[in-house]
């Protein structure tokens, strides 16, 4: 398995709410060529789960694997192995596209002599010839999302977590990024992916996890929901998980 | 290491890249110290010139009675042939001054000359001066025509010549209680400017890099993208530390080189203009261990600021908030400077762990000639252990969680804060 999640736990203090558990141990894994999705509403857990497996944050207890290497005793290893990419993560105003592809190559362990070559293929791979030199702060949101899974991805690495990629974006942005994630699965990367959108997930995961107040109480491919809950859409499938485990 | 070195490189040539794309840093760290000065000193050229233009219009009224003594006599003859004085007569001149119908009384007494004039009003203020300059070079002419008489060479009037170009040599305590000469103050005077002016200007010239390097990433959420970039977070603070030292640094050396070239040309203009340029000779130069003192103290002032800053910016989620913490220390350091140079204020054990007054204070000492090693030790180790106690803070506020999740930080987050990030 190239991505390894046990037993994932954490918990957060927030002064109004206290003490509480915004994730409780999620187990999953994703091989080579494998896109799992990570299903929930907001402040199921999602973010917080990827911002672990990214080495952002630090787990309460519990692990990750990521292409062989343990997030808390070896996140540089663990970054080097990881592209990670949220709606949310914004790119350095002053730098032009090419510069921000060639500083966050530069920090990776990508071969310095290849990464020249890298960029240009990215660049074109992106359709971003015409802005490449062009600062981001003038760049469309379009653009800049182009740029931002440009710059997950410049030091190639074998692991993808996208959290939300899609979130904020129009359209046509949306579908390339689609046709990014399935370009990546062809490549035979393992892409995590969280959203809270049925239909993206549904369209691009092989399997997909319903997470919800921090625990994930399902996952199998979109067949074996449906037998699981009888339901035909993964909207109905969701409602009928997460109603009959909080029932329970 | 030579991993951590490169990927230290890759940082900073990418903070400094992004910072000197701020136009706020271009201004203030590098148009502000290039172009004020230079414009400064034309400012008050030319207000100079345009004061003396009106004055030379200004006519003082002016009561002075006839006298036989030759050089009272003399003194009345010139007033009364110049354009800008006025004689007349008045029956109560005392009188008159109050209300500002005449600017000034010239009384003689057995051959001494008395001058009064009405404090409140500017013209009378300028009757004087012009009055006294009338009279000294009267004296001055004297003096001249008295020892060429008795062929004594007149090189003897060159009182005006001083050499200060060797603190090695300092002034004794008796002479500085004398008053020391001229030049000497003068030169401290400067001196004490240019310490003002760095003092404030390295504060200045750092709070735009902090906010770039710092709270910027927090701001334009470019954090999580860059933690997750394979390198180390001491890399990327030291990184990041190095380009605010560095621009904080370039700014201050810039307003030093501003000023001082600056304060070489009015000097040289002062010297050419002066009416006394025949009879002065004054030089201005810094001793090598001076010079050394300034730069080596603006080098550990800068990485102080630096130090601070970078804490307080990345305490900080927005431009706004950050202008305002830095703020702070800047209203902290300004007095610094003004005290420092207070008379009487020197380099001792309580003051050399004052921090930046201890570095101020160590300028002044090697100026005045007599700083003491010991307590300049005391100084250089107590700024480096605070320069390092606050990179401390700072590496530990980088790793907590509250900084990467974008929480609110206060000032006991880096000593207290639970929850770590994964470096830790």
């Amino acid at each position: 398995m190239t991505v390894e999640v046990k037993d994932l736990r954490k918990m957060f203090f927030d002064p109004k709410r206290g003490e509480f558990l915004a994730v409780d141990g999620i187990t999953f894994n994703c091989s080579q060529g494998e896109i799992v999705g990570l299903l929930g509403p907001n402040g199921a857990g999602k973010t917080t789960t990827l911002r672990m497996i990214a080495t952002i944050l630090r787990p309460d207890s519990g692990t990750a694997r990521i292409n062989g290497f343990e997030i808390t005793s070896d996140p540089q290893s663990v970054r080097k192995n990881l592209g990670f990419l949220s709606s949310e993560t914004g790119l350095y105003e002053r730098l032009t596209p090419r510069e921000i592809l060639n500083y966050f190559g530069q920090l990776s362990d990508y071969p310095q002599e290849k990464l020249g070559q890298r960029i240009e293929d990215l660049i074109a791979l992106f359709e971003m010839k015409e802005f490449a030199d062009t600062r981001c702060e003038r760049l469309s949101t379009g653009m800049k999302q182009k740029v931002s899974i440009a710059r997950a991805i410049v030091h190639d690495p074998p692991v993808m977590a996208l959290d939300e990629p899609t979130s904020g974006l129009d359209i046509i942005t949306s579908q390339n990024t689609y046709q990014f994630i399935r370009d990546s699965k062809a490549q035979g990367k393992c892409i995590i992916f969280s959203t809270h959108i049925m239909s993206e997930a549904e369209k691009l995961c092989d399997r997909i996890g319903i997470i919800h107040r921090g625990k994930l109480f399902a996952m199998g491919t979109l067949e074996e929901l449906r037998k699981l809950t009888g339901a035909h859409y993964l909207e109905d499938i969701f409602l009928a998980i997460v109603k009959e485990q909080v029932d329970v | 290491m030579k991993e951590f070195l490169r990927r230290l490189w890759v940082v900073f040539r990418k903070e400094m890249t992004h910072c000197y794309r701020d136009p706020h840093v271009v201004i203030y760290g590098v148009l502000f110290p290039l172009l004020f000065y230079p414009a400064a000193a034309i400012a008050m050229l030319e207000i100079g010139i345009f004061q003396e233009g009106k004055r030379e219009k200004e006519t003082y009224r002016i009561v002075f009675p006839e006298s036989k003594e030759p050089n009272v006599a003399a003194i009345r003859k010139w007033l009364l042939q110049s354009k800008r004085s006025k004689l007349v007569s008045s029956s109560n001149p005392e009188k008159d001054l109050q209300d500002g119908n005449i600017e000034a009384i010239v009384e003689t007494s057995r051959g001494n000359l008395s001058v009064k004039v009405a404090g409140r009003l500017p013209l009378s203020e300028s009757a004087h001066t012009y009055i006294s300059r009338v009279i000294e070079t009267r004296r001055v002419k004297n003096l001249r025509k008295e020892l060429t008489d008795k062929n004594v060479p007149l090189e003897i009037m060159r009182v005006f010549t001083f050499e200060l170009n060797d603190s090695k040599t300092p002034k004794s305590k008796q002479d500085e209680n004398r008053g020391g000469d001229a030049a000497h103050v003068i030169f401290r005077y400067i001196l004490a400017s240019v310490i003002c002016v760095l003092v404030l200007c390295i504060p200045a010239g750092a709070v735009y890099p902090a906010i770039c390097a710092f709270t910027e990433e927090r701001e334009k959420k470019t954090l999580e993208s860059t933690l997750v970039a394979a390198v180390s977070t001491e890399c990327l603070m030291i990184g990041k530390f190095l380009s605010v030292f560095v621009v904080a640094l370039m700014s201050g050396l810039l307003n030093l080189i501003g000023m001082s070239l600056v304060i070489w040309l009015m000097i040289s203009q002062a010297k050419e203009l002066s009416s006394l340029s025949k009879l002065s000779g004054t030089t201005f130069s810094l001793s090598f261990e001076t010079g050394a003192a300034l730069i080596f103290a603006t080098v550990l002032f800068s990485l102080l600021v630096s130090a601070i800053f970078s804490l307080l910016g990345a305490m900080t989620k927005s431009f706004k908030e950050a202008q305002n913490m830095l703020t702070v220390p800047l209203l902290i350091f300004t007095p610094m400077p003004i005290a420092g140079m207070l008379p009487g204020v020197l380099l001792n054990k309580t003051l050399a762990i004052v921090p930046v007054l201890n570095l101020i204070l160590w300028v002044k000492a090697a100026v005045r000639g007599d700083a003491d090693v010991g307590l300049v030790q005391i100084a250089v180790v107590e700024t480096l252990l605070l320069v390092a106690g606050v990179l401390f803070l700072l590496n530990r506020l980088i790793r907590t969680e509250k900084f990467v999740l974008g929480d609110q930080i206060d000032i006991w987050t880096p000593i207290f804060a639970r929850g770590k990030t994964n470096d830790s």
